[in-house]
């Protein structure tokens, strides 16, 4: 077991490379002054400078060879200083080394980022967490009871779902804005996470009922379910002992992933409801063009991906013992 | 799960958008010299339909006694927006950008998808291994940061837009493919290809592609509708498609200070959400379910 979980987790090194390496592409791949004309429209040569030479944009891409320190820098300077440092002084090494260390950096207004992600975490958990549960009590209740229940109620409610998941997220946080704004004036919208909450519920719920429902329609006919039948089984019991227990690998995975997101929040949710979380500072960062922040939110992502891939792996070979022989 | 009927109705809701989005494309000069669109010149001449000076309610032909808003020049069945516009015209012109969006984005996926998803599943081994750690990785990158990063380094605009998403969004197709790839290799059929001296090549193209088209339809449905989501959720941050364009996305974007006036300008959100995006999203959707 203990050597399953150690290989899984080695595995991971060279997705985490590849993720570093695209990451650091695509923040350096562009020439630094036009990506700092993109941020700073109609500043001067000079400003585009400063801004290269703040976000270290001057620095050798790969390796710090020895004609770097003769050449102009994007930065319009000559910096004999790199002829003393390493063959590893450069963007990529120093970023690497960076993220290994876990010193992410301060953000526009100097403060560390990491602490920010420390104190922001709660309140995206507080509303996400909610969501997470409801929605999948909901939906796991509706696919089981779509088995049981008559062709139009399934076709209903698949169609529900269906309908659920055509609207777009802003149409939804519009809707929400009025209906607790205008219509229900019991609490207030902004900064409160109810109807956060019942905005994610809602606008989650219509693709994790449509996958669960397809999983569970695929195990009906199962020839252990005609016998569980046989032998006098109620169809609640079939369904809870049976179906829902051999459907559980597929289930689990998309609940297992979604576990490490819980603490990012969503964007938008959090944008148009004013919770101080994750989501928020994504969008702060997005609005202010913080590019350290928006850095440090993109490996985050990336690593509770990873990790997320992890978790189900384990919790495969948890809930089905052949796994664990491979 | 749906009979062929609901099918066929999604095909020709789909068939409905693909063809204003053609209309709308197709541009020719009128005799004052402008650029318009077949679109615009059907709504122009053939309904008479005016530019008004700012709002006006839906169905509003004379001022209404006590109302807020200008009796219209014309006749407008959604009203019009803050410039003047016709709602219903911006409201069909959004399915150019739609119909853009989706097949840019998919023209950039599917060769990509479908070729790494063939390759791998077809010659498996170290070959696999590398692009299987490929698509983990591009898909282990969350996918919104990248698409705005993207577009914080190389520009704004529906270009870079469509580049971005599609960069990024062909791994489920690629991970489906080398699935059904996988299954399809060992089948009789392609043994006698092989042995029929057939190319490796010429059996990927040839023997194996035309049995993954279901998966095709599939994802294409599903990323469109993607596409056109992800639309609406980046130009509500205000970093998706500039203003002065029409898409569906602007309108909803807009909608979120028309509709804390007083009184509120419901009507632009209204068909943008539920004219415009909801039937599209939907016949999508109902396209991609699979029985």
């Amino acid at each position: 077991m203990w050597k399953y979980i150690l290989r899984r987790i080695l595995y991971t090194i060279p997705i985490a490379l590849g993720v570093y390496t695209i990451t650091f592409l695509l923040f350096h791949l562009r020439d630094p002054i036009a990506i700092a004309k993109v941020n700073l429209p109609q500043a001067p040569l000079p400003v585009l400078q400063d801004w290269v030479r703040a976000n270290q944009y001057h620095l050798p891409l790969f390796l710090n060879l020895p004609y770097h320190a003769k050449e102009v820098r994007p930065d319009g300077r000559v910096h004999p200083e790199f002829a003393e440092k390493s063959i590893f002084y450069s963007r990529y090494f120093l970023g690497l080394y960076e993220l290994i260390t876990l010193n992410l950096g301060k953000d526009k207004n100097n403060r560390d980022i990491l602490q920010q992600m420390k104190e922001r975490a709660l309140p995206s958990l507080s509303i996400m967490l909610p969501a997470f549960i409801m929605s999948l009590f909901i939906s796991l209740f509706l696919s089981l009871f779509t088995i049981l229940s008559k062709l139009w109620i399934d076709r209903f409610i698949t169609f529900f779902a269906v309908f659920t998941m055509s609207i777009a997220l802003p149409v939804y946080l519009l809707l929400a804005g009025w209906v607790f704004g205008e219509l229900i004036r019991i609490v207030p919208i902004f900064g409160n996470p109810a109807p956060a909450i019942i905005v994610a519920v809602v606008g989650g719920i219509g693709g994790q009922i449509r996958f669960y429902r397809t999983v569970l329609h695929d195990q009906k006919h199962a020839l252990y379910v005609v016998a569980a039948r046989l032998r006098g089984a109620t169809p609640w019991y079939i369904l809870i002992y049976h179906i829902l227990r051999n459907a559980s690998i597929p289930i689990l995975t998309t609940v297992v992933m979604s576990l490490p997101f819980l603490i990012t929040g969503s964007l938008l949710l959090e944008q148009f409801f004013g919770i101080p979380g994750m989501g928020d500072m994504m969008y702060m960062a997005v609005i202010s063009q913080d590019f350290p922040v928006i850095k440090a939110l993109v490996y985050l992502g990336a690593l509770l991906y990873m990790l997320g891939n992890i978790l189900t792996d384990i919790s495969y070979a948890f809930v089905d013992p052949r796994i664990r022989l491979e | 799960m749906y009979g062929k009927k609901i099918k066929k109705i999604s095909y020709i809701i789909i068939l409905i958008y693909f063809t204003i989005g053609i209309l709308d494309l197709i541009t020719y000069q009128d005799s004052l010299g402008a650029r318009r669109s077949l679109l615009d010149g059907i709504f122009i001449h053939g309904f008479n339909i005016q530019k008004e000076r700012t709002y006006t309610e839906p169905l509003g032909i004379y001022k209404k006694p006590n109302s807020y808003f200008e009796s219209p020049k014309g006749f407008h069945l959604l009203g019009t927006d803050i410039n003047g516009n016709d709602v219903l015209l911006l409201t069909l012109k959004g399915s150019k950008t739609a119909l853009l969006l989706a097949f840019g984005v998919n023209l950039i996926a599917f060769p990509i998808g479908i070729l790494l998803g063939l390759i791998a599943g077809y010659f498996g081994g170290l070959i696999d291994d590398i692009i299987q750690w490929f698509y983990t990785t591009v898909a282990s990158i969350p996918w919104l940061l990248f698409v705005i990063t993207f577009l914080m380094i190389f520009g704004r605009g529906m270009f870079w837009i469509i580049l971005a998403i599609g960069l990024t969004s062909w791994v489920e197709l690629a991970r489906l493919i080398r699935g059904e790839t996988l299954k399809i290799r060992e089948l009789a059929f392609i043994r006698s290809a092989k042995v029929s001296g057939k190319s490796t090549f010429r059996i990927l193209i040839e023997e194996i592609l035309p049995n993954t088209t279901s998966i095709i339809r599939i994802t294409f449905a599903l990323s469109a509708s993607q596409v056109i989501l992800a639309e609406t959720v980046l130009t509500f941050i205000g970093i998706g498609i500039e203003p002065g364009s029409s898409s569906w996305g602007i309108m909803i974007a807009e909608a979120q200070r028309e509709l804390m006036r007083d009184p509120p300008i419901w009507w632009n959100f209204f068909s943008a959400s539920f004219l415009g995006i909801l039937p599209l999203i939907l016949a999508l959707n109902l396209i991609a379910e699979e029985k």
